[in-house]
């Protein structure tokens, strides 16, 4: 299970110092709210991701109720990712 | 966002991360009513803002349950589709709907909440755990703890509700995901507290996308408070032994109540 609380951890860690560095930088530079997007974008994939992985490993042992229900999660993100995107 | 709203944020995130974890409930039903009571922002800036937050929270949060084996992956992965699809419509309700009776719903719930968290102690010692094919190695009790999941279409029926309230509200949910586990499903308490937390964050994380999507978020403000909720968490930790947690509960339920309240009434005049 190591290999989850980590790409969790790291994740959201990474997420937050790309926020912070587009913070710093936007009180030097103006429109810079790429990087902030960037950083809150992290934050939202590090969960998707760990599933992800959490999928692969089911598939890999065979866990078939895991991997049913994890394709399931990633699909529906997957929709309304979709959905977001048509409707911006 | 200027210097002394950020550092508002902030300082109001180490008191909200604090009482969070010596109560153990959720940061989101104080973060929303802090960031509209008390700094004015826009109710659904702040469901949204919030929401990204408790990705951050979730992550850390379910990183160390990880750790301590203490997630049930595939009572997580049953339950997070109907959790999933219930953030979307959520959400997508949430920026649909006029932000007066989204201010007047959200009051309803925290009302809602405040009653939840002060009868769930009571709930909670009606939970039956019937032993079965799963276990846990539970570490107060130095010994390992076998349970068996029961009326699971019913549990994911409910958790439907449990994102649905994550995704319009900007809370993290387990204020219903957990009482669904514990009392519907037969699952022990450590175990869906560990399971929620990471369910939360996939939650917040689709609810999420429709709010950025729309630009509805203050990423600013995300990162104040999750900057101020990881150490306001980590004294709370510290200080556990010393405070009563049923004593925190009861404030933190009469904090939600008034500001239910005050959000109900305000979205009236």
């Amino acid at each position: 299970m190591g290999i989850e609380a980590r790409m969790l951890r790291y994740g959201a860690l990474a997420g937050l110092l790309i926020i912070i560095i587009g913070i710093a930088l936007k009180t030097v530079f103006k429109n810079l709210s790429l990087i902030l997007m960037l950083g809150a974008l992290t934050l939202v994939i590090t969960p998707t991701i760990t599933l992800s992985y959490i999928v692969f490993n089911a598939l890999k042992h065979r866990l078939k109720l895991r991997f049913i229900g994890g394709v399931l999660t990633i699909l529906i993100i997957l929709i309304s990712i979709i959905l977001a995107l048509f409707h911006s | 966002m200027d210097m002394l709203s950020f550092m508002l944020l902030f300082l109001g995130a180490i008191g909200i991360g604090f009482v969070s974890s010596i109560g153990g409930i959720g940061g989101g039903s104080l973060m929303v009513p802090y960031m509209i009571l008390v700094l004015g922002y826009d109710a659904r800036t702040a469901i949204a803002s919030s929401l990204v937050t408790i990705i951050t929270t979730s992550c850390s949060a379910a990183s160390v349950y990880f750790k301590k084996r203490l997630i049930n992956l595939d009572v997580a992965l049953i339950l997070t589709p109907s959790t999933v699809f219930g953030a979307i419509l959520g959400s997508n309700l949430n920026l649909s709907l006029p932000i007066t009776m989204v201010k007047a719903l959200l009051g309803a719930t925290l009302i809602f909440i405040s009653f939840l968290t002060l009868a769930k102690p009571l709930l909670f010692r009606k939970a039956i755990v019937e032993g079965g094919n799963l276990k846990y190695y539970d570490e107060s009790l130095n010994r390992y703890v076998s349970y068996r999941l029961k009326n699971i279409p019913l549990g994911v029926l409910l958790s439907i509700l449990g994102g649905f309230t994550s995704g319009m509200f900007g809370i993290g949910g387990g204020v219903i995901k957990v009482p669904v586990m514990v009392l519907v499903m037969g699952i022990p308490i450590k175990v869906a507290v560990a399971t929620s937390s990471y369910m939360i964050g996939l939650t917040a994380a689709t609810g999420s996308i429709t709010y950025l999507a729309k630009g509805a978020v203050s990423i600013e403000s995300v990162a104040a408070l999750a900057l101020g909720i990881i150490p306001g968490a980590t004294l709370g930790a510290k200080a556990m032994g010393k405070l009563n947690p049923r004593v925190v509960q009861l404030i933190f339920s009469m904090i939600i109540l008034y500001s239910g309240l005050r959000i109900l009434i305000s979205s009236m005049v």
